[in-house]
């Protein structure tokens, strides 16, 4: 009855200075019994933060944190201090500041020590409030956990039953449609400073997983950049495999100049004349010629009795037209 | 009465976590007849069914769900193809599996099927080249996924009227859909291909929401999800489950007893670099970083309160081997960049040190030519600008003033793009030196 009476006495404008004295007091008290470490309420901004804290707290795990200090209105649980005579220097509960402030608290309570301490000592106090702590028994953590049934409270616990592995099985087959196989094609690009080609080549063929891998220079990846780009901006598609698909529609509006590839002028020829000959004597695609793989069926059937005709294998009786022709017969 | 598209589909409304609540759930349903409303892709039934709770009496109004939910319930669907484009699809919806899956695979391939652009060309050719193919493996896959699953009756129609009209000594379900944007244009495309008989409900608002629970609640056993908290329904939550970091919980209620919570946790790995602290000195380099190292970094480095999501390419930014900074870019398909710069940083982190000015290294690093090569590997395409956001009530932030532009200015944020590759790494770090230090 003291008490509720003594706290009803308290207005709010008074309470600041009767709780400064009381710590006083209280922290009077302590010494007396010994006691190293102080009491003190204090703003939270006018803590300084360590300058370096190798302890940090994920997003999810500090928006907890700050959620149950709104609830709260107060820090359960005091950071550890160490007054230098003028600042508090927050040795342990950096985080537990941070929401308070987050949570929008003015004052909170924190335990201090006021004497003088190295930085050695203080960096000390500070790695054995994280490093000395238990750890938990996950069968009686589950159990513990069961013991509450209250949504917010196990909110409130920080802890969640996914976590805990508490969900019950659910598994299903999929009822979805049948997706289209797709199948991954890496073009890989090297430095071309890099001396051991080979063995640069099968770390890279190790470090990826598709069936077909390209080794081209590093100057050819500007090229082909250059031209996805102009693809991708000229029909704003963000798809590189659709890019590479238009590209590949230009290309194949342009096999003839293939020809390049095989086309050899001959040396004796005059300048102007087409006549050439070939550059090498591996086989080469016919749409390098034609323009295309396809040829009209009509043209196709003509072709074929003329081959027939001629009593002679595909490739021999073009060659012997096309000799004829040329020789004007 | 206004009539929501009958095409709305069943996206993904019940996670993996509400399953698991449901399949614990249903062990209290034993003995009494179960009604599920907006019963989607029958995911509720398919739990049901496993666990041997029946009889089962579901209600739907998309194509896809009314005709689906008829095969269930040994009911004759009539459907047909009624735009002769089209008509080659006749041939594939003979009644029950067959046409189930043509339609299912429809949800997919339509979004292609009658647009020039090379993407949606190519893809529709892929679908059409491999449909029997893709239509045998679903019709397989509807088989094996509704295994064992059979309906005491279908409704189609709208979902509160049906469960009014259940028992009073029943069990009553609705896991209402997240509709999603995007989908007007494959429901015109459904309703253009399709005919068929399809109902007509009144659309689904906070007060058809309201008017839902209060029909609910008068039933033996209930369960209802929304994807915020229901004042009126407060001291019966049964479950919070979030499975993304970005995405909204979901809140069960029900006047069975259970509390479950699923938060997301992210991945967080070492990062093994030592930091700069009170001076620096180059070279200045970038390391690849891991996304759970990017996240260790987030943590120890920027305000807890921001909600972190994930990226498309991080690296680490050392200077002399010690890590002063951390960058991060979204992907491009995020649409953050879209039609300002070429790629979107999301993060530029400097760790914290007694070095003044680092931050502005780490940005005068985020447009080195180095940056830019990476970038452009990974987006396959040239990267010009690189944009970001300071999210400020100032009218300028200081960290990018300088080094790039004000682009534009909203409440709160301010939007900054840089030229990429306006210089090599050892150049930016000159200009620092040059610049800022003696500033």
């Amino acid at each position: 009855m003291v008490a509720e009476d003594t706290a009803a006495s308290v207005t709010a404008e008074r309470a600041p200075a009767v709780a400064g004295e009381a710590l006083a007091q209280l922290n009077a008290s302590l010494a007396a019994l010994g006691q190293p470490f102080k009491l003190a309420l204090v703003d939270p901004r006018s803590l300084k933060e360590l300058d370096k804290n190798a302890h940090y707290m994920t997003h999810e795990v500090f928006k907890g944190l700050v959620q149950n200090l709104a609830r709260d209105r107060a820090l359960s649980s005091l950071p550890f201090c160490w007054f230098d005579g003028t600042i508090y220097h927050t040795l342990s509960g950096n985080h537990r500041v941070k929401a308070a402030i987050a949570a929008g608290l003015e004052l909170i309570l924190v335990l201090y020590d006021d004497r003088p301490l190295t930085r050695q000592e203080r960096v000390a106090v500070q790695l054995s409030h994280n490093a000395l702590v238990g750890k938990d028994d996950p069968t009686l953590l589950k159990e513990l956990w069961d013991e509450i049934d209250d949504l917010a409270l196990k909110h409130y616990a920080g802890l969640d039953d996914k976590a805990l592995k508490q969900l019950a099985d659910a598994s299903l087959k999929s009822v979805s449609d049948a997706a289209l196989s797709y199948k991954a094609v890496s073009f890989l690009f090297l430095p071309e400073e890099v001396e051991a080609l080979d063995a640069a080549f099968q770390k890279a063929m190790a470090a990826v997983v598709c069936e077909d891998a390209y080794l081209l220079p590093l100057r050819e990846f500007e090229r082909l950049i250059d031209a996805l780009d102009k693809t991708k901006s000229s029909w704003n598609t963000k798809n590189g495999a659709t890019a590479l698909f238009l590209i590949l529609e230009v290309f194949e509006r342009h096999l003839t100049d293939l020809a390049e590839g095989w086309l050899g002028r001959n040396p004796e020829a005059e300048p102007e004349t087409p006549l050439s000959k070939p550059k090498h004597h591996q086989r080469v695609p016919l749409a390098g010629v034609l323009g295309t793989d396809k040829v009209p069926a009509k043209l196709a059937v003509l072709l074929k009795r003329a081959v027939e005709h001629s009593g002679k294998g595909p490739l021999e009786a073009l060659e012997a037209m096309a000799h004829k022709y040329l020789a004007g017969e | 009465m206004r009539v929501l598209p009958s095409a709305f589909m069943f996206i993904g409304s019940i996670n993996q976590d509400m399953r698991s609540v449901l399949a614990e759930l249903a062990l209290g349903f034993r003995g009494l007849p179960v009604y599920i409303g907006c019963s989607g892709n029958f995911t509720c039934e398919r739990i049901l069914a496993r666990e041997g709770i029946g009889a089962l009496h579901s209600n739907d109004v998309s194509l896809y769900s009314c005709a689906l939910g008829a095969l269930l319930a040994g009911k004759p669907f009539p459907l047909g193809v009624q735009d002769d484009r089209l008509d080659w699809l006749r041939d594939w919806i003979s009644p029950g599996l067959p046409a189930v899956a043509t339609l299912l695979l429809c949800t997919t391939i339509l979004e292609f099927w009658d647009r020039d652009h090379p993407y949606h060309r190519r893809m529709w050719a892929a679908y059409l080249r491999r449909w029997p193919e893709l239509h045998a493996a679903t019709v397989e896959k509807l088989k094996a996924g509704l295994e064992g699953v059979r309906l005491a009756s279908y409704h189609a129609g709208d979902v509160v009227d049906f469960l009014a009209a259940a028992p009073d000594e029943s069990v009553v379900i609705a896991f209402p859909p997240t509709y999603k944007a995007g989908y007007e244009r494959l429901y015109k495309k459904l309703q253009a291909t399709f005919s068929w008989d399809s109902p007509t409900y009144p659309l689904f608002t906070a007060d058809r929401f309201q008017a839902l629970v209060e029909r609910m609640t008068t039933k033996r056993v209930w369960l209802v999800s929304r994807d915020e908290p229901v004042a009126g329904l407060a001291g019966f939550e049964v479950a919070s489950v979030q499975t993304g970091m970005r995405s909204k919980p979901v809140w069960m209620y029900s006047n069975r007893k259970l509390a479950r919570i699923t938060l997301p946790r992210q991945k967080t790995e070492p990062v093994p670099w030592p930091r700069v602290e009170a001076d620096l000195a180059g070279p200045i380099e970038l390391v690849p970083l891991t996304g759970p190292q990017l996240n260790t970094l987030r943590s120890e480095y920027l305000s807890p309160l921001i909600t972190p999501a994930g990226a498309l390419l991080q690296f680490g930014v050392l200077a002399g081997g010690r890590l002063f900074g951390a960058l991060a870019y979204s992907n491009p398909n995020a649409g953050l960049s879209a039609g300002w710069c070429d790629s979107y940083m999301m993060t530029d982190l400097a760790v914290k040190s007694s070095v003044p000015r680092l931050s502005k290294l780490v940005v005068a690093a985020a447009l080195s030519a180095e940056v830019r090569a990476l970038l452009e590997e990974k987006q396959a395409c040239r990267v010009e600008s690189v944009g970001t956001t300071a999210f400020t009530d100032r009218p300028v932030s200081m960290k990018y003033r300088g080094v790039m532009e004000l682009y534009s200015r909203k409440p709160g944020m301010l939007n900054y793009v840089g030229r990429a590759g306006r210089w090599t790494l050892a150049e930016a770090f000159a200009w620092w030196q040059r610049t800022q230090r003696q500033a």
